[in-house]
């Protein structure tokens, strides 16, 4: 058994699930905010209050303009990428409506939908290839069936890696008269976004995944004019005589006390980000096609997901004939120090799409702070674990 | 006898309009103070910009050229005690 503790030697590939180690300037500013910023932002206008609040306008304009949104105020913290779309997708449809979905969602977009279909909205599924991939015509061809409220899509998969084209999707739905509406978990900080461009109506990012935050923040853009309804009601600070919410963005959807130190170190990573981030993704490619291509070299090993010659977020996934992939991942943890995610990822429409229901699949998700030893190492243990 | 000046509390929706004007202001170095929002404002936020009256025209410029609009402007003055 090894000893509880030490973790340097560890060679993390869970960043699909939350990015680890953070970046120190993320670290630092947590710290900052719970030392320096205490305060309850927008409660009060005292120094301490007053820090907190800064910190958080500080943050909201520098992940705005990392996600390259114009107006700072079309910016939501919220707790999570989880809350963000439940906020979307329960905001913005009612029963009635209809929604089309790619095949390949997590179930933070899949059990909200299993909810609202449960209220009385029509979900009908467009199925991607196994790889994970959807065809935009085949999108076209399932909005024109019946009047449709939104499309709702994976920016990228958090199991297969395949990235969607959500600008066409976007070109869509709007020609149509729908929303689309993006979980972006993997997507944010592994793709370079220009939100304005993208044309989405809602994109929900993750703050920990490739953002590089803390847990327990994300965030959530609405186009302006796009008027979902808020899913709390509460204290913000503002309008505090009116009994109704306000609809001034970003407090209609920031009821309660916000998680400042949380969003302070979301704001340090976003510029890190700024500053680094076209290199830093580069070297996620790098290495995410490194291991792709060894892994694809070990007999009986399957690797889902597009071809490396194809763009993917840094998410490998695979599994074995023989060997079990909760085995893989506890043999690659207890004997070599590796990190790595077994089972259904909270994805089973994507394994289904994948045809791995039954085996689940070894995720391997590299980020910031992966090395090339750590990717050659991996290698090395996988040829191992897997002989 | 003390001389009170008048000044102008300019009072906004959100915090976060009301951070980005004090920011503006900071950067326009004009003179003002972040108080807490005057009760007879109405409903707003928590926080408003308090700025002299002297210095209230080119608040407003930087204000506007900002795009950070005020919801409620009232000329004030302190108590004499």
């Amino acid at each position: 058994m090894r000893e509880a503790g030490s973790v340097e030697d560890i060679s993390y590939f869970d960043h699909a699930a939350t990015s680890w180690p953070k970046p120190q300037v993320v670290v630092d500013a947590v710290v900052h905010a719970l030392t320096d910023a205490g305060g309850n932002p927008g409660r009060s206008a005292h120094a301490i209050a007053l820090a907190a609040s800064r910190l958080i306008l500080e943050s909201r304009t520098d992940v705005a303009s990392l996600l390259g949104v114009p107006n700072a105020r079309d910016i939501a913290f919220v707790p999570g990428c989880t809350a963000g779309l439940n906020l979307a997708l329960k905001g913005l449809l009612k029963p009635g409506d209809r929604v089309v979905v790619g095949s390949t969602e997590h179930n933070a977009v899949a059990r909200p939908l299993h909810a609202l279909a449960a209220a009385g909205v029509r979900v009908d599924v467009v199925q991607a290839d196994s790889a994970g991939r959807i065809d935009p015509y085949d999108i076209e061809r399932a909005v024109a069936e019946a009047p449709t409220r939104a499309v709702v899509c994976q920016h990228a998969s958090n199991v297969l890696g395949a990235i969607q084209p959500v600008g066409d999707f976007a070109d869509i739905a709007h020609e149509a008269g729908a929303y689309l509406i993006v979980d972006g978990a993997q997507g944010a900080g592994h793709l370079k976004l220009n939100l304005a461009a993208l044309g989405a109506d809602a994109y929900v990012a993750s703050g920990h995944k490739g953002l590089l935050g803390p847990q327990g923040v994300g965030v959530l853009y609405l186009a302006p004019g796009v008027d979902a309804v808020e899913l709390m009601q509460g204290g913000g600070g503002s309008s505090s005589e009116d009994p109704v919410q306000p609809t001034a963005r970003p407090d209609r959807y920031e009821a309660g006390t916000p998680n400042t130190p949380g969003i302070a170190g979301l704001g340090a990573a976003a510029r890190l980000l700024s500053a680094e981030g076209d290199a830093i993704r580069a070297t996620e490619r790098r290495l995410t096609r490194m291991l792709h291509e060894a892994l694809l070299e070990i007999p009986g090993l399957r690797v889902l997901g597009p071809p490396p010659a194809e763009e993917r977020v840094p998410v490998v996934s695979v599994v074995h004939e023989r060997v079990d992939g909760d085995r893989i991942a506890f043999e690659l943890d207890s004997r070599y120090r590796i990190a790595v995610r077994a089972g259904l990822h909270c994805a089973p429409w994507a394994h289904a799409t994948a045809g791995t229901s039954g085996s689940g699949a070894v995720r391997f998700g590299i980020g910031y702070g992966v090395t090339e030893e750590d990717v050659e190492r991996a290698i090395r243990a996988m040829r191992e674990v897997c002989a | 006898m003390i001389e009170v000046a008048p000044f102008i509390v300019y009072g906004f929706a959100t915090t976060h309009d009301a951070l980005v004007g004090e920011r503006t202001l900071l950067a326009a170095d004009i003179t003002h103070m972040t108080i807490p929002t005057p009760k007879s404002l109405g409903a707003l936020c928590g926080i408003a910009l308090r700025v002299p009256e002297a210095s209230a025209h080119d608040a407003e410029l930087a204000l506007t050229a900002a795009r950070c609009g005020w919801t409620v402007r009232v000329q004030m003055q302190d108590r004499v005690l």
